[in-house]
């Protein structure tokens, strides 16, 4: 054999095992002892008492004297078959102790009562207002109020989803929606249609303001010696143009000049509405007048 | 060792009726089982006062679950498999091991002097089954022949307590439960393999403990 039994080991192993080997005849011969007649008492008590008691009560326990009629077999010790295994006895050892004060039912109905608390205080806390629960139909019978609020919840609960979703779907089609035109502003203006024509008049007018300005100062340097009569007298011959340019109207030739400068720069657009608020803020000025009255009427285009 | 039993089927009966009341019944089924369960648990931890703690626990543990008890096994089986689990209880408070309670390595481990120094030729020689079992038996118990039984089972008793703990079971339960391999493996837990191993070598052990008291042929003939 590989593991080192011969033969003759297995042989004597057979005869052990039929109980034909000269081992268990010496071991027949070791004293037989036996266990103390103390302790059989003991343990005969201990099954004379477990009779007469229910299991869980602590049968290790010597029992108390009774009477002889105590041995007999007790109805109610009676229990459903079960099979009884040593994992079951060494069970029953462990409880050995409180079983007849710890009932087996005393566990499962902590803990129905345990849920039944936290089913009420559950309950407590979610019960509405009592004007809600009065006008609720189910609520005189706590089961049926509970069940009506758990369907009233559900039907609440589905139109908020619903009236949410109607928002969205609304959101959807704003957002989905042309964006509205941008708004149009009238012009509070003279609008300049002829812009062409109007920047001609601007450049003559500019052209004779510069005539104007280079005569009066060609006249102050050449005339020192002329008295202040002659001056004043000079002046109001000037024509109202020429002296508007030499002093209080040189803003106005200097946004004249601006003007054409965009409009000889390539910047018509910007030229005409820099025109435009030119003739807003110089609408007495004659050559506004002159620019305005010199653009096309409506009358005129619908007659074209 | 065990008187002649009419077998498990009885032993149920009698617990059987034990669980409807029948005290009588009990006081036979222990009168019974009490010599080899108290043996058994006293031979194999080897102080009486714990034997006699572990022996009553097991028979409270029977009483307690008497009306649970379904014979589905030989009671002897029950029996012995509560006293296993009450011996292994023990040590696991004791915080010892029955499979390492000797200090000894696991029995596959252990290496068998008589394996090692004996041949079968010369152990055949050596300690004949025939001769150990035929010469002081048929002979005339003389004070010389009483001498030698009691001198095998003194020389038994020392090299069952050397033996280690589960194998030591093994042969307990055998020889106290009358149980076989696998009634033997059903209550301490192991195979039928496992436990074969524990018998093989817990019987060649003994048997070599034994060797020394072989009857005069036998010896003759080693020498």
């Amino acid at each position: 054999m590989s593991n080192g039994n011969t033969p003759r080991d297995e042989a004597e192993l057979e005869n052990f095992l039929a109980r034909q080997s000269p081992l268990s005849t010496a071991y027949d011969a070791i004293d037989p002892v036996h266990p103390p007649e103390v302790l059989d008492a003991k343990i005969l008590a201990i099954a004379k008492g477990a009779t007469a008691k229910p299991v869980q009560a602590g049968a290790d326990k010597p029992p108390a004297p009774k009477p002889a009629a105590a041995s007999a077999p007790l109805p109610a010790a009676k229990a459903p078959p079960a099979r009884a295994t040593a994992a079951d006895a060494e069970d029953d050892d462990e409880d050995d102790a409180p079983p007849a004060r710890r009932p087996r039912w005393l566990v499962p109905a902590a803990l129905a009562a345990s849920v039944l608390v936290a089913v009420g205080v559950g309950i407590s806390m979610l019960d509405p207002a009592p004007s809600d629960t009065a006008a609720d139909p189910g609520a005189t019978n706590p089961l049926g109020s509970l069940f009506a609020k758990r369907a009233r919840e559900r039907r609440e609960a589905e139109k908020a989803a619903a009236e949410v979703a109607a928002a969205d779907s609304q959101e959807a089609e704003v957002e989905l929606a042309p964006l509205p035109p941008p708004p149009v502003f009238e012009p509070e203006g003279p609008q300049v249609e002829d812009l062409d024509t109007a920047i001609a008049m601007i450049r003559r007018e500019l052209v004779l303001a510069n005539q104007m300005a280079a005569m009066a100062e060609e006249a102050r340097s050449g005339d020192q010696a002329l008295q202040p009569d002659d001056m004043t007298t000079r002046a109001a011959a000037a024509p109202v143009d020429a002296m508007g340019t030499a002093g209080v109207i040189q803003p106005r030739n200097r946004r004249l000049a601006k003007i054409l400068e965009l409009y000889d720069g390539g910047n018509p657009d910007l030229a005409a509405a820099s025109l435009e608020i030119f003739l807003r803020d110089f609408e007495d000025d004659p050559i506004s007048q002159r620019i305005v009255d010199a653009q096309p009427k409506p009358t005129d285009v619908a007659v074209e | 060792m065990l008187p002649a039993m009419a077998g498990g089927t009885e032993d149920a009966q009698l617990m059987t009726r034990y669980a409807t009341g029948d005290v009588a019944a009990f006081e036979t089924l222990y009168s019974r089982h009490k010599g080899p369960l108290y043996r058994y648990f006293l031979r194999q931890c080897g102080d009486p006062e714990l034997a006699a703690e572990l022996f009553q626990e097991v028979w409270v543990r029977i009483i307690k679950a008497r009306e649970r008890y379904e014979p589905r096994a030989r009671f002897t089986t029950y029996m012995y498999q509560i006293g296993h689990n009450c011996l292994v209880d023990h040590y696991r408070k004791s915080g010892r091991s029955l499979t390492d309670g000797s200090g000894e390595a696991p029995i596959e481990q252990i290496p068998d002097p008589l394996a090692e120094e004996l041949d079968p030729a010369f152990a055949s020689a050596r300690w004949s089954l025939v001769d150990w079992e035929q010469g002081p038996a048929d002979s005339a118990p003389g004070p010389e022949a009483a001498n030698s039984v009691a001198q095998r089972a003194a020389r038994l008793w020392s090299a069952l307590e050397a033996l280690p703990p589960e194998q030591r079971e093994a042969f307990l339960l055998h020889e106290e439960g009358e149980m076989g391999l696998a009634e033997i493996a059903a209550v301490t837990g192991a195979n039928a393999e496992t436990v074969k191993s524990r018998l093989r070598y817990a019987v060649k052990k003994l048997r070599g403990a034994l060797g020394d008291l072989a009857p005069a042929s036998s010896r003759e003939a080693l020498s």
